[in-house]
């Protein structure tokens, strides 16, 4: 049986893949099409790959975090550090692609809302105000989610491994 | 029925082998993974280490230096002969007000710290005193005092070279522990957390070049010394309720070392924001309550006819302190933000009353100001004063058009009552100007205001001010 997962559509059109029991009945068949899709376009993928174009955005966590999914506004809380603690009490630790990559202004643009130089002023702004860093930039934003605890970051789906890092978000 | 078996038959050798095929891919599958996961974790693991000793994640990070300054030219503008000209410089003039230092350490996941130093040329060139005369039709009467400007000015020793020595001053400097959201503690001296200009404060963060009235007369502390309990709620997405507790010696003329007396001062501040796409508000209020002690101490040595120690004394050598001004103080205050579509309305609003328990001698200014003679000794009373101002900006949209370059015309009216029992000390407030952003590290503004003072009077009319400032942060 292969049961299609919980999905929220959001305000501004964003989807969040919601898996909040990966151990249920039907896992794996879930990954056994996945596993074959992964056979044929060498990437592993959520359930929902056959709709999906390879542009898309996955948000991604920590393996070992509780949290399976994120609305928009709460990842855009965490990557302006207005939330900076995750519900387990893990320190959120937003991870950005770098500066000047395609997927750090599509991620910008679609869930911090901000153009680049906004983005820049606020953090400017913060800095004087509060003392806050910026986050960090990962040239392998993965690797560093896979590394860190409560680390957030997001990457293209032909990136994405799993066993890696939990998807908790899918930006289209 | 044969044939229904012989159907069942087949359809369970087809189930046996897909399963079979299903156990295979995910077999496969695992063996993909592992081998990614093995990819991962072993190379570039050296790369990932460097990324991740200098970012801000786990452990303990480098110490970030980062700040702001600003330039301004400026111009006040007042009649001949008014008062200002004592305090307000007459001709064009550079400054360098604010060189601001911070020094953030990331010491764990959850113990941060954050040092705020401004940098002065002051003291050099404040006036200490005026030479001050009384007229009485033609009789001129000479108090006796000289004009005197403070003069820093001082030679090396070993170049001769000579340099003018400043100060600096500690804005702010805490360890903060942030177990959770809803609660962080702060432990230092920090700015207090109430309304909108103390918390931006930041020259290329405010919009005008001046700050209101309500600041430059610290109706509220800027900042304490002591612990602040602080934190953020979620009640739903973009909307934000933060508090803070504030525990600090309070008000008083060395309170960043020490408390004159056991009050505490005591805030709390509660804020409500919703920070949406389109709109964003913000609702906040802090109280304060505290006692300012001033004291002074007297050696008191018991001694023999003879002026030799009386060591038959109880105390030989004993102290006197004697409390020189203290006054309980009750401050609230209320701020709100709205921006919707680049336009920004933000208002904030003081109102503070002091309880004098002993009486300080009045300032001889105050003195004349209250209509007093010259002569008199006055102590300043139980009063109590307040003061309002709105900020209406507009980022005009033509951001894209002029290559990102924000301009934001701005225009801030308030009003200060600072002293009920003293009206000539009340003033109205206009400023009006430009906020250009040419980069987000760079803001240039040009501003004119408008000081009125509601017994213009006595003061001798308005003063205006032209203002030009250049404010970079780094």
């Amino acid at each position: 049986m292969i049961r299609k997962r919980n999905t929220n559509t959001s305000a501004n059109g964003l989807r969040a893949v919601n898996d909040r029991n990966p151990r249920r009945p039907g896992r794996w068949a879930t990954l056994s099409v996945s596993a074959l899709l992964l056979l044929v376009h060498g990437t592993a993928n959520t359930d929902e790959t056959a709709a999906e174009k390879p542009s898309d955005i996955l948000v991604v966590v920590n393996k070992s975090s509780p949290i399976s999914r994120i609305e928009p506004e709460e990842l855009k809380s965490i990557f302006l550090k207005k939330k900076e603690i995750w519900s387990d009490g893990t320190r959120a630790v937003p991870i950005n692609a770098p500066e000047g990559s395609k997927i750090r202004e599509a991620f910008r643009r679609s869930i911090i809302g901000f153009d680049r130089d906004r983005e820049e002023t606020y953090w400017q702004d913060q800095m004087i105000k509060h003392g806050l860093r910026r986050p960090p930039e990962f040239s392998r934003p993965l690797k560093a989610v896979f590394k860190l605890r409560g680390a957030v970051s997001y990457v293209y789906r032909s990136e994405y491994r799993q066993n890696v890092a939990k998807v908790i978000l899918v930006l289209r | 029925m044969d044939a229904l078996e012989q159907h069942l038959q087949a359809k369970d050798a087809e189930i046996t082998e897909l399963k079979q095929a299903m156990a295979d891919l995910q077999e496969q599958q695992h063996r993909h993974e592992e081998e990614q996961l093995e990819q991962l974790t072993e190379l570039d693991d050296l790369e990932m280490e460097l990324e991740l000793e200098s970012s801000d994640t786990q452990g303990p990070q480098p110490v970030a230096i980062h700040g702001f300054f600003d330039l301004s030219f400026y111009k006040f503008l007042f009649d001949e002969g008014s008062p200002y000209a004592l305090y307000a410089p007459r001709d064009w003039s550079f400054a360098m007000s604010n060189l601001n230092l911070y020094f953030s350490g990331q010491m764990s996941p959850s113990l941060s710290s954050l040092i705020e130093i401004k940098f002065n040329f002051l003291p050099h060139g404040v006036q200490e005193s005026l030479a001050s005369q009384g007229r009485i039709g033609e009789t001129v009467l000479d108090a006796g005092t000289e004009y005197l400007r403070q003069n820093t000015s001082v030679s090396d020793p070993h170049t001769t070279v000579r340099f003018n020595y400043g100060s600096i001053t500690i804005e702010r400097a805490h360890l903060t522990y942030k177990p959770f959201d809803w609660l962080k503690v702060l432990a230092g001296r920090f700015l207090t957390p109430y309304g909108i200009w103390n918390v931006d404060h930041g020259s290329t963060v405010i919009i005008p070049i001046r700050p209101p009235y309500m600041q430059v007369r610290e109706m509220v502390p800027l900042a304490q010394t002591g612990l602040q309990i602080f934190g953020r709620f979620f009640p739903m997405h973009e909307l934000f309720v933060e508090y803070a507790v504030t525990v600090s010696n309070g008000r008083g003329p060395i309170e960043e070392l020490v408390d004159l007396d056991e009050n505490k001062g005591l805030g709390l501040k509660l804020r409500l924001s919703y920070e949406g796409d389109v709109v964003e508000f913000a609702l906040g209020g802090y109280g304060y309550m505290g006692t300012y002690t001033d004291i002074k101490k007297t050696s008191i040595l018991e001694l023999n006819p003879d002026l030799t120690i009386n060591t038959d004394a109880e105390i030989p050598l004993a102290s006197k302190i004697d409390i020189t001004e203290s006054y309980d103080e009750y401050i609230v205050t209320g701020d709100f933000r709205l921006s919707l579509f680049g336009v920004s309305l933000q208002g904030e609003a003081v109102w503070q009353r002091m309880d004098v328990d002993q009486h300080a001698l009045m300032q001889p200014n105050y003195i004349v100001l209250s209509g007093a003679a010259a002569t008199e000794q006055l102590y300043s009373p139980s009063d109590w004063g307040w003061g309002v101002y709105g900020l209406l900006s507009w980022q005009l949209p033509l951001t894209k058009l002029l290559y990102g370059v924000r301009i934001t015309p701005y225009v801030l009216y308030e009003h200060n009552e600072y002293r009920n029992t003293l009206p000539s000390l009340n003033f109205d407030l206009v400023y009006a100007g430009l906020n250009i952003k040419p980069s987000p590290f760079v803001v240039l503004k040009v501003d004119y205001s408008w000081a009125i003072p509601q017994e213009s009077k006595l003061l001798g009319g308005t003063i205006n001010v032209i203002d030009v400032q250049m404010a970079v942060s780094f």
